[in-house]
């Protein structure tokens, strides 16, 4: 009886994870300007299709399959046949890989060609993801073995994905004229923030499926806590945007009052099922200021990241990994555990970026990185995908050539 | 230099003239002055101030507070004064006279004023007193809706973002030679950019050079202005375009 009510749980969460993918679309193409949005949002889209067969065809594999000296899967590729709760767990586990390459997608956004993205979405979701997924949580992974904590992958998903983001920047360059010959930051502001913010309230919901759906069981008790831990960390996210905000002098903004609730969620995603509601706050209050400094500390530094995915995920992961391990309930703040989360977080870095960057640069030489400026100033929906997202208010080259 | 001071005395007649005239007589005073006032000496300002109260008829002492207000407004700084009406001027104005004596800005680009509004070109014909002028073929749709667009874009720059111009020129001139344009439409579009604000911007190449040429001033806004200002910029500048006749034979949508 509890294997079934589990597998309709893991069923229910493995919806509500795949949602978030709606969260992301709503936040991303909010966040990028009207004639870019389709792009983002086709990038979401159509990179859901791809990672999805590529991680059933070998990312499962990789990262579940048996290990080979705790650092790669070496069986169940492409599997066609299996048990029922294993069926649900490659099905899971797709939607987590989907959801570490979706991060990359808004930090790359509005200067990336559209196909450029599709290729690196299927290598991190055939190699990188798949990899450092094995080592964090396959049994026999290197760093589950030493005690690593990762509870539904601050450092498998989110400090992954934002790592490879922080790669594909960096091998990109910023948006046409987002910072000045001075140094200064030029502001684009995304078209739509209701839909941003909408956007947000739906990753929240999914975040109970992510963290709900990583215990091991319904009968383990574990589930209240996580979800308690997890919904107390957007809170104390969102709380911790707004007191970095206010207490600077800075104007209180929804789009970094949104991604401060985020960044909170990304810091419980490790230790959800292992800090108390207290802790569990702290580390939101942490994440929520810490992401909302990050987001202008990177922009100082020329880092054109269009929704901040660095600042929430690779921020917010890394800390969620160090929280995980210093509030650790029962053992806190135990200095061999702390380490163990340390190297995890550091591993995480050391494998993604270089990794992510190599592919980045492969992609580049084989069909190009970077949209033409001519795209960029006429905008990636008509060029990249001839329709445009709200034909009756842009002024559109689209327009033109379709009349004529 | 010699630019800077015809600029200067076109923005000092502006400022002390557009409290007394009419749009339309202001700037008949406005072009009066560029066609006639050769220097910047006591004797320049009152000749100028009485040719402009004899035609518009300003009274006595009216005209005594004007030989002062112009003479001083001639030294202010730059920044005290308006903006150059010099493409006020370019709208609908009479074709210029070639009179070598007289301080015309160079020309900055290889078509007349004149030949992008045949309008212009026929009120020339009407004005009397004024000789006859050289009229060269209007310019091809594609190459007057262009000019139209980069003319409004730089006049609209000069008024919202005016501290911005210089980076906006070294900018594009960065663009000019890291683009691909051939190099008669290069050399055409530096001359341009040597006076933006006086330039006709008329420019002969193909719609692709032209698009090219836009493309680069593109780049060249979003350095200087950032993505969205540019972005703006540009639309307004299409509006503008898309009224002008030629507009209707070539859409300037074509150019973006």
């Amino acid at each position: 009886m509890n294997e079934l009510i589990n597998l309709v749980w893991v069923g229910i969460c493995t919806a509500l994870v795949f949602f978030m993918q709606a969260g992301f679309a709503l936040v991303e193409g909010g966040l990028s300007r009207a004639k870019n949005s389709i792009n983002v949002i086709m990038k979401i889209y159509l990179g859901t299709c791809f990672i999805g067969v590529s991680f059933w065809l070998a990312g499962y594999g990789l990262a579940f399959g048996t290990s080979v000296d705790g650092l790669v899967g070496g069986s169940g590729f492409a599997p066609l046949k299996m048990g029922g709760t294993e069926t649900l767990g490659l099905l899971y586990q797709m939607m987590f890989a989907t959801t570490a390459v979706t991060i990359v997608s808004g930090a790359v956004a509005e200067r990336m060609r559209y196909s450029a993205y599709l290729a690196f979405a299927v290598l991190m979701a055939l190699v990188i993801y798949p990899v450092y997924a094995h080592w964090a949580w396959n049994p026999g992974g290197w760093l589950k073995n030493m005690g690593f904590v990762d509870l539904a992958g601050d450092g498998a998903i989110h400090s992954v994905g934002a790592w490879c983001s922080l790669a594909g920047l960096l091998a990109l360059g910023p948006r046409l004229g987002r910072f000045g010959k001075n140094g200064e930051v030029r502001d684009i502001p995304g078209h739509n923030l209701p839909m941003v913010a909408l956007g947000g309230f739906i990753l929240w919901l999914g975040w109970f499926g992510f963290n709900g759906g990583s215990i091991a069981g319904v009968e383990s008790g574990q589930l209240g806590t996580v979800l308690l831990n997890t919904y107390l960390g957007g809170c104390a996210g969102g709380i911790g945007a707004l007191a970095f905000m206010r207490l600077t002098g800075r104007p209180i903004l929804m789009s970094a009052s949104v991604n401060g609730s985020l960044c909170g969620l990304v810091s419980l995603t490790g230790g959800a099922a292992t800090l108390n509601p207290m802790t569990a706050i702290l580390t939101g209050l942490i994440a929520g200021a810490l992401c909302t400094w990050g987001a202008e500390a990177l922009r100082r530094r020329r880092i054109d990241d269009t929704v901040d995915a660095i600042a929430v995920h690779g921020l917010g992961g890394t800390w969620g990994l160090l929280a995980a391990g210093l509030f650790f309930e029962g053992d806190m703040f135990d200095g061999g555990r702390v380490m163990v989360q340390a190297i995890g977080a550091v591993a995480a870095f050391a494998w993604a970026f270089p990794m992510a960057y190599v592919c980045f640069k492969l992609v580049d030489k084989l069909i190009g990185l970077r949209a033409p400026t001519l795209n960029e100033q006429r905008g990636l929906d008509y060029t990249e995908h001839h329709e445009i997202g709200y034909p009756e208010f842009q002024n559109s080259p689209g327009q033109l050539h379709k009349e004529s | 230099m010699a630019t800077q001071a015809l600029s200067q005395r076109r923005r000092a007649a502006y400022a002390v003239l557009s409290p007394l005239l009419e749009e339309d007589a202001l700037l008949d005073a406005l072009r009066m002055q560029h066609q006639s006032m050769r220097g910047d000496a006591v004797s320049d300002i009152i000749g100028y101030i009485d040719q402009v109260a004899a035609r518009h008829n300003i009274d006595a002492a009216s005209r005594k507070k004007l030989y002062e207000a112009y003479y001083k407004a001639l030294k202010q700084p730059e920044s005290e004064l308006p903006m150059d009406p010099w493409p006020l001027m370019q709208i609908g104005t009479p074709a210029e006279p070639v009179t070598p004596s007289a301080a015309a800005p160079a020309p900055a680009a290889v078509v007349p004023v004149a030949a992008t509004t045949p309008v212009a070109a026929a009120m020339q014909a009407a004005a009397p007193g004024l000789p006859a002028a050289p009229i060269a073929p209007p310019p091809s749709p594609d190459r007057a809706v262009c000019a139209e667009l980069l003319r409004s874009a730089i006049a609209d720059v000069q008024r919202f973002h005016g501290t911005a111009m210089s980076d906006l020129r070294s900018s594009a001139l960065e663009q000019i030679d890291q683009g691909r344009l051939s190099q008669p439409v290069r050399k055409q579009a530096r001359d341009a950019w040597a006076q933006p604000l006086q330039a006709t911007w008329v420019v002969d190449g193909t719609p692709a050079e032209l698009s090219q040429l836009v493309h680069q001033f593109y780049l060249a806004l979003c350095e200087a202005l950032g993505p969205i200002d540019a972005d703006q910029v540009l639309t307004r500048a299409v509006r503008a375009a898309e009224q002008i006749p030629a507009a209707r034979q070539f859409s300037p949508r074509k150019l973006i």
